[in-house]
């Protein structure tokens, strides 16, 4: 049989990996495609800034804290004082720069999906060892399991 | 791991994981102006930081340039001339700028060698084993960070295993609430005493705390994101490794 899973990256995804070498499949017989999610190099996404809403929150960050120090100036001289307006200038100064980069930048960044299959692993095993892979594969975070007799 | 890696992405040592990043360096220059220090923490550049965020600490309090930032945006101008100390003004602005040329700088050198370390593509870590400390690479929520650093600053670190500069951050925190009188003045503001809310501020001291706060929640929501870029690509390059001799046919 070939079993076919893909995952997101994670620890599980190694557990898995390990403990089906441990139950006796041999290492030839697993194979592991990494997927690209982004047309770039996969290189690249170590580093690449990542979807458009932790840019815009980046930005959004910047403008809470410079109005939140205004904000606190003012206090003083305002009714409700420093502390009740440093924290409200920094909500506005959020809303303000986040809602602008989202604006500036519509349908700039792809709409993916919140899990995507990162890793792709295809295991060749005899029919009975089929459920004793697939199970394993269920247990640590398997996104979704394809199989198919092996070629003859 | 012992050959000599000569253009490494990212190492980890006992203080946390330490990367070369591609940033806006016009953001490293705002966070620079916000405080300056904290450009040089988000470059990963500790030590440099950390000493520039005292410097700021020290010179800002003798020469009182919070207060009269304050008396300034209240309109009392006399007040803020009269409060500053004169002594320190030249070279509190000459270092100020300074930090914010130098993160801008740096950030324009660290793209490219980010670039260059990625066309190397050396292995990267995942974890090491110090007799006090165990460090490594790991998926986590960047929201999380940005929450335990909203509710506490510097949570948000501790959260990305930088323990030291945590501390240090929380220590801190713990001065400005002091001095300040923040909390005080926030549960009065919470029981509706608002005149007593108001007159128990010390601005000095807390006109430290947005700045700290907002790059607190920026660099250790950042952070994450790093960190689990530099877990993905290190487990790509280990299962390409690891599974490279696949003799797996799909067709006969």
């Amino acid at each position: 049989m070939l079993i076919i899973g893909t995952f997101e990256h994670c620890i599980e995804l190694e557990q898995a990996l390990a403990i089906l070498e441990h139950s006796g499949i041999p290492r030839e017989h697993i194979l592991v495609v990494p997927m690209d999610t982004d047309p770039q190099p996969p290189i690249k996404l170590a580093t690449k800034l990542g979807d458009r809403y932790s840019a815009a929150i980046e930005i959004g960050m910047a403008c809470a804290t410079g109005c939140s120090a205004m904000g606190t100036c003012f206090g003083f001289i305002l009714t409700w004082g420093p502390i009740f307006w440093g924290l409200l200038a920094a909500l506005i100064g959020f809303i303000i720069g986040f809602g602008l980069y989202l604006l500036v930048n519509k349908g700039a960044h792809r709409h993916l999906p919140k899990r995507l299959p990162e890793v792709t692993v295809i295991v060749q095993c005899p029919k009975e060892q089929s459920i004793l892979v697939m199970e394993t594969m269920w247990q640590y975070r398997v996104l979704t399991i394809g199989q198919t007799p092996e070629p003859s | 791991m012992n050959k000599h890696r000569r253009r490494p992405l990212a190492t980890i040592s006992m203080f946390g994981i330490t990367y070369l990043q591609r940033q806006n360096p016009y953001l490293i220059a705002w966070w620079s102006a916000v405080y300056p220090g904290f450009g040089h923490y988000m470059l990963n550049q500790y030590f440099r930081a950390t000493l520039l965020t005292l410097s700021e600490v020290t010179t800002n309090t003798v020469s009182h340039i919070n207060q009269a930032i304050v008396f300034s945006f209240c309109g009392q101008f006399e007040m803020a001339k009269a409060v500053l100390k004169k002594e320190w003004l030249l070279g509190y602005c000459a270092i100020y700028f300074f930090a914010i040329w130098d993160s801008y700088r740096s950030t324009l050198v660290h793209n490219k060698l980010c670039e260059l370390a990625e066309f190397e593509n050396e292995q990267l870590p995942c974890i090491i084993l110090h007799p006090n400390e165990i460090q490594y690479l790991e998926q986590r929520k960047p929201w999380l960070a940005a929450l335990y650093s909203f509710f506490f600053p510097c949570l948000g670190i501790f959260y990305n295993q930088r323990w030291a500069l945590a501390f240090y951050g929380i220590g801190w925190w713990w001065v400005y609430l002091l001095l300040s009188h923040a909390h005080v003045s926030l549960m009065n503001l919470l029981l509706g005493n608002i005149e007593a809310s108001i007159s128990v501020l010390d601005p000095q001291w807390l006109l430290f705390m947005p700045s700290v706060m907002g790059g607190a929640i920026y660099y250790s929501f950042m952070t994450v994101i790093a960190h689990n870029r530099l877990y993905r690509l290190e487990q790509r390059q280990h299962l390409l490794k690891r599974y490279r001799n696949s003799k797996l046919r799909i067709f006969s």
